[in-house]
């Protein structure tokens, strides 16, 4: 059965394993770049390979300790947005959705923020990601709430809209509430996202969490796929879909939450990233799941590298790039949604 | 923003008088006079007669913020507020030239005195700021004999760090990775009890940031750590408390920002404890 949907739309798409290869190799070489590129550029520093020649032992440090879990994060966030996104899109069969857009995300940084400034994560590191998961459900909760039965594109867009924005403005609040005086000035990062002084700690607080919710959003691309003939046709062909909705729901809070609560809100991500894959699966929404997840990761390597080396002065938050690259996207998107809908 | 909040958090001293009020005769001492900042705080308040002090800033009260905190005991509290100064009708201000200038820039309007004094960055400047303090309280005695009491005790300190082998490096590191060059108090200090400013060697003269690769790759010998509040959580922390500084293996020194963020004679403690830091280093090595 399934095999008919997915041969019905085919076009001129690559082969899925050439596709798939690409998606990683990409992500592979932007990872690469994030290894070797670095921001110490003052006078007497003169370069990583000179340290290699003179400090080893320092330049060892600096790779594993410092860049390397900046990369590997960056990979888990990507992976984490790509995924959920495609799984978004495809369970409400709304091209707009996204963890970002939708106030997951926004959700799970206020979560974090107050697990983390109130020194909760202090005491007990892991509830930090904690945090970001249970804002992340908190905030899904609400949007499911607010669109009630009817889960219209823009319903859904407007309702995300204002969670986001409720969101953002309590973890303000909860900034400026926190004990530490830095903490209203930390805003940017947590609602712009950024990589920078991340440790290997973080990748091991955030992970757990993380691969429970991509092992829930793996496991519905058939469900995903019987959806696109429609609710009935799909519960038809056996679909459980208040199980489907489940699995979702908690495996989007689980690995956002918990990416947010390491990385800040990275927005777009899980926009574009499904887009620009979808025609080159097929419109398979199986064969999008781990293109979309490749893809993200090459995304958010891509844009912390550029965020890296390109910045004039203090370092940019990476969520300025995505959003930089993804809101245009997103402009032209709810332009076609809207030709769509007239 | 961090070096506004840093600039905010510890300006202290010199300058000219913006304004001297009408009738500001030198021969008698103002009776009323309030600080408007927390390094003033701590100068005023070692300067002035008793009594002389009607209000030091709420954070002059806070000892985990300033050293002269119990000598505010008793005094009216002021956040840099014109409304919460003006009723203690004062005959003069002392005012740090980065905060509260809306507030000095009334009262002078209001002909009150007003003095307002840049951060300290040097030795030089601590003299001059003290020097000015006084002139203004009519304390120049007192502030004289504070002046040769601090240089006494710089002596002592140069024989002290001249006395050890040769210079560890340094780097001071403060939250989100801010550190201090050889042009600043911090830096003075630390060249006082005979370090080399690793800070320096990254191209930084008075204030920047080094990023936590930017510290394993000069490797100092000792990073002297502050945080201001350390014990609220936030991400700028918790760049002094990375990982791969203590993979690394860089010896760290915690010393609260509070012991030599203002230019007073007491931040020459902060000398005194790394010289016997450098003590301690050269036994172990």
């Amino acid at each position: 059965m399934s095999a008919t949907i997915l041969d019905a739309p085919r076009r001129a798409e690559p082969p899925f394993g050439l596709l798939l290869a690409g998606l990683g190799a990409a992500a592979l070489v932007a990872a690469g770049i994030g290894l070797l590129g670095d921001r110490l550029s003052a006078d007497a520093v003169a370069g990583f390979a000179a340290l290699l020649g003179t400090h080893p032992d320092a330049a060892w440090d600096i790779l594993i300790e410092v860049r390397l879990p900046r990369v590997l994060l960056g990979a888990m966030v990507g992976v984490t947005l790509g995924l959920s996104g495609a799984a978004l899109q495809g369970w409400l069969r709304n091209p707009l959705a996204e963890p970002g857009l939708i106030g997951a995300s926004a959700a799970a940084a206020l979560g974090a923020v107050i697990a983390f400034y109130f020194g909760i994560a202090d005491w007990l590191r892991f509830a930090l990601p904690a945090g970001g998961t249970l804002g992340a459900l908190v905030g899904l909760g609400a949007l499911l709430l607010l669109v009630g039965r009817d889960p219209s594109t823009l319903t859904v867009i407007l309702a995300g809209v204002a969670v986001s924005a409720f969101a953002a403005a309590l973890t303000q609040l909860a900034l400026n509430l926190a004990p530490s005086p830095y903490a209203a000035l930390e805003v940017i990062t947590w609602m712009m996202g950024s990589l920078a002084n991340r440790s290997l700690e973080h990748l091991w607080l955030a992970l757990p969490l993380t691969l429970v919710g991509w092992a829930l959003l793996a496991g519905t691309g058939r469900a995903l796929e019987a959806l696109t003939l429609g609710e009935d046709a799909a519960r038809s062909l056996g679909v459980r879909l208040d199980r489907l909705r489940w699995r979702i729901i908690l495996g989007v809070g689980l690995s956002v939450g918990a990416a947010v609560s390491v990385s800040g809100v990275i927005g777009f991500v899980g926009l574009v990233v499904p887009h620009l894959l979808r025609p080159l699966c097929g419109y398979s929404p199986s064969r999008l799941l781990p293109a979309s997840a490749l893809g993200g990761a090459a995304l958010v390597l891509v844009a912390d590298a550029a965020v890296r080396t390109l910045s004039p002065g203090p370092e940019l938050k990476l969520g300025v790039v995505t959003a930089l690259i993804g809101a245009p996207f997103f402009l032209m998107l709810l332009r076609d949604v809207r030709r769509r809908g007239a | 923003m961090r070096r506004a909040l840093h600039l905010l958090l510890l300006v202290g001293v010199l300058a000219a008088p913006v304004a001297a009020g009408p009738a500001a005769a030198a021969a008698d001492k103002p009776a009323r006079v309030v600080s408007l900042n927390l390094c003033t705080d701590q100068l005023a308040l070692l300067l002035a007669d008793p009594g002389q002090i009607v209000s030091v800033t709420a954070l002059g009260a806070r000892p985990e913020e300033s050293l002269m905190a119990e000598r505010a005991a008793g005094l009216a509290l002021n956040h840099g507020d014109l409304e919460e100064v003006l009723p203690l009708r004062p005959d003069l201000a002392i005012a740090g030239r980065y905060t509260s200038r809306f507030t000095a820039a009334a009262l002078a309007r209001l002909g009150i005195s007003v003095l307002e004094l840049a951060h300290a960055e040097s030795f030089a400047d601590v003299r001059a700021n003290i020097r000015r303090v006084a002139a203004a309280l009519g304390t120049e005695a007192r502030g004289a004999a504070l002046i040769a009491a601090m240089d006494r005790r710089i002596d002592r300190l140069r024989r002290a760090a001249d006395a050890l082998g040769p210079a560890p490096r340094a780097l001071i590191y403060r939250a989100g990775g801010h550190t201090l060059g050889p042009d600043s108090l911090a830096g003075a200090v630390l060249t006082l009890a005979g370090f080399e400013n690793a800070a320096e060697a990254y191209g930084i003269a008075r204030f920047g940031d080094v990023p936590v690769d930017g510290v394993l790759a000069l490797s100092p010998d000792l990073l002297i750590v502050g945080v201001y509040r350390a014990e609220g959580p936030s991400l700028a922390r918790d760049v002094t408390q990375h990982p791969a500084i203590r993979a690394h293996g860089v010896e760290t020194l915690a010393v609260p920002t509070r012991r030599w963020g203002c230019g007073v004679p007491a931040a020459l403690d902060v000398a005194e404890r790394l010289i016997a830091w450098r003590k301690a280093w050269e036994a172990g090595s």
